[in-house]
């Protein structure tokens, strides 16, 4: 507990606390110059949108049917993979929804209930030249393992379907994670997991994206017949720092500059994609400084005013998948992602508009008084409790009381009231909204993409 | 769906203390149509907790929640009120929790994919509550999506009927409350804690 709050103070993570109203439209993410502008992908004709499942979208393509054209998985906060089938070809793919993919004869499915989504990884493991699928969780944080099936044993036209779920355990037989020894129960919550030959010793060792934002590797001591993973993580360094990205490091490898050495291209919590060079040798990889593929989305990725017919943009949570999606012998960005909008009625003249943009800005103002009050609060704190004093009792009594009496501000209860009276005013103009409730996240809805950013 | 080899509780057991602990001396006089201490029934509830057969890791542990468990943020006690009613008259649960800051609790009521606080109790024969739970005015996350929230100390409250034919004696009240604590930006794992507390019945007036 003193940690967490440590932890928030020191980050500053709670500068922004009751931000909850309409941000302005978001800006374009900056993207690398080698990219073209992001597009959405579809299935059946329409834009692919897990919103149903708060969206978190985590993309792979592959070939899962075995008809030798490369088809989509996309994962989501739902803990489950859906599969989308290629219709098209391999150059020109069209997408159907088709089915949820399969573990042990119901459908895959991991633990998640925050912040990130399913990241289905496929490798063959265990070497039986059948691909598994890895599938990473929030909860515990642990990296499960679908092993493949033969294809004689798959029905030919039944879904796509995979063992029952493995839970991968090191030498000592606890499960593989971001923090072997835990001191907390949720120490290693929000992991991701991939796989390649980091030591280039002819098998499959496993990177762990942290959700701090951190990477870690496990090394596999066994083969590529018989993994058996070590009982502690190497940390990532650059330059003797960790490597990192904002946080919720989501990593795909993949040799972006198509150098002949593998790379880590990385998403994060912040919508942002980046590339980090491997710079090393085979068997020993280093890292350059990371380079911005994607920037990061512009604000917190809930409530976007979107009208109808507005652009939209990448948003936050980045999921990535490299691919050479157009068979054009250049690598290109798969991109899953999340976000909240409100859906606003289509038939909205400028009048109509304007009232909206005054009802926003109304709430925004009304809020910031509050915001000041707890970045004055955040700014004290760390100010009288410098470094580790944050975890001392006594900070940790302050901070209730003081969190108490914030909660009690007229500040507080200002905001609060401004936000009872924008959802009921906000309201009649939305074609829908998420729920019936009566706070101003009941109203816009959830959305999740996968972006196809084509290499020029 | 869950990882079946974690076990949620089995670090925190020996930090609980089992409610029964509270019966201690309070046996039953004559032999009325309700006897106490049997078997509990669910009370009518317009918020039933939903089946964690698929969401928690381990059976829920059992608890009197005068004190807070080490890793959890939140704290929870039940009261009586009055403390020792009457056969036949109505009494108030209370369940009053504290929540330490930065952490908060969904609201009752969230839609998914939160996980909203849920309240159930189990009465034992002879024992109604036909009204719903009064719950705490909820307020805004300091998350981004400002969702509903509680913080701070909250408490619930719910009136219980005790049948006029209630022997004296005591008898086992018992709630589950499911609830989710997040911070800024992490949850963690829910729990789904289920306390016990003793009530001393008197005789009818």
């Amino acid at each position: 507990m003193r940690k967490q709050l440590g932890f928030l103070l020191a980050a500053g993570l709670l500068a922004g606390g009751g931000n909850s109203v309409p941000a302005d439209p978001p800006a374009t993410p900056m993207i690398a110059s080698e990219l073209s502008a992001p597009i959405q992908l579809q299935a059946d004709g329409h834009v692919i949108d897990h919103g149903v499942a708060w969206g978190h979208c985590s993309p792979a393509m592959l070939d899962l049917n075995g008809d030798g054209i490369r088809d989509l998985a996309v994962g989501d906060f739902s803990g489950k993979i859906r599969y989308y089938v290629n219709r098209g070809t391999d150059s020109e793919p069209s997408f159907a929804d088709a089915d949820l993919i399969q573990g042990g004869g119901k459908p895959a499915e991991v633990w998640i209930y925050c912040c990130i989504g399913a990241q289905p990884r496929f490798h063959d493991l265990d070497g039986d030249q059948e691909l598994d699928m890895l599938v990473n969780s929030y909860d515990p944080g642990h990296c499960y393992l679908f092993r493949g099936i033969e294809k004689s044993a798959q029905k030919a036209s039944g879904p796509i379907a995979f063992a029952e779920r493995e839970e991968l355990l090191d030498k000592v037989g606890v499960p593989v994670r971001s923090a072997p020894i835990q001191e907390q129960t949720y120490q290693s919550f929000g992991s991701f997991f991939d796989a390649v030959d980091w030591d280039a010793d002819g098998d499959l060792d496993l990177v762990i994206g942290c959700f701090d934002g951190g990477l870690k590797v496990r090394f596999n001591e066994g083969n590529a017949q018989q993994p058996v993973f070590a009982s502690e993580n190497v940390t990532i360094e650059i330059a003797g720092e960790p490597l990192k990205v904002a946080a919720h490091l989501c990593p795909v490898v993949a040799d972006w500059d198509q150098d002949g050495m593998w790379d880590i291209v990385a998403g994060s919590d912040d919508g942002s994609v980046t590339w980090f060079r491997n710079i090393g040798k085979t068997g020993t990889p280093e890292f350059a400084a990371g380079q911005t593929l994607v920037g990061k989305h512009d604000g917190n990725g809930y409530n976007i005013v979107y009208w109808p017919g507005d652009p939209v943009v990448p948003g936050i949570r980045s999921q990535p998948e490299v691919v050479d999606f157009n068979r054009d012998g250049k690598l290109d960005l798969l991109v899953g992602d999340f976000y909240t909008a409100f859906d606003f009625r289509k038939d909205l003249n400028d009048a109509d508009r304007a009232t909206v943009t005054q009802l926003i800005e109304e709430t925004k103002r009304s809020g910031e008084a509050f915001k000041s009050r707890m970045e004055k609060l955040r700014e004290d704190f760390a100010r009288r409790y410098p470094g580790d004093e944050i975890y001392s009792e006594q900070a940790d009594r302050e901070w209730q009381i003081a969190y108490k009496e914030l909660q009690e501000s007229p500040e507080a209860k200002q905001m609060n009231q401004a936000g009872a009276t924008f959802v009921s005013k906000l309201r009649p103009f939305l074609n829908s909204m998420r729920s019936d409730g009566d706070a101003s996240h009941d109203l816009p809805q959830s959305h999740g993409h996968v972006w196809l950013y084509l290499r020029k | 769906m869950r990882p079946s080899s974690h076990a949620l509780f089995g670090n925190r057991t020996g930090m609980l203390l089992v409610g029964l602990v509270m019966l201690t001396g309070c046996g039953p006089i004559g032999s009325p149509p309700f006897e106490p201490s049997g078997s509990p029934q669910q009370a009518s509830d317009s918020n039933p907790i939903k089946s964690l057969a698929e969401a928690s890791p381990a059976d829920p542990p059992s608890i009197d929640s005068s004190n807070r468990r080490s890793d959890s943020p939140v704290a929870i006690s039940m009261q009586f009120e009055p403390d020792q009613p009457r056969a036949g008259e109505p009494f108030v649960v209370s369940l009053n929790l504290q929540i330490a800051a930065p952490f908060e609790i969904q609201a009752v009521g969230e839609p998914p994919p939160k996980i909203a606080t849920q309240l159930e109790m189990l009465l034992p024969d002879g024992f109604t509550a036909p009204a719903a739970w009064e719950t705490p005015l909820a307020s805004r996350s300091f998350a981004a999506d400002g969702h509903s929230v509680y913080q701070g100390t909250v408490t619930f409250r719910r009136t219980v009927h005790p049948h006029e034919s209630v022997a004296p004696g005591s008898y086992m009240i018992r709630c589950r409350v499911r609830f989710q604590a997040c911070d800024e930006r992490r949850c963690l794992r829910p729990e789904e804690p289920l306390l016990e507390r003793a009530v001393q019945i008197q005789p009818a007036a």
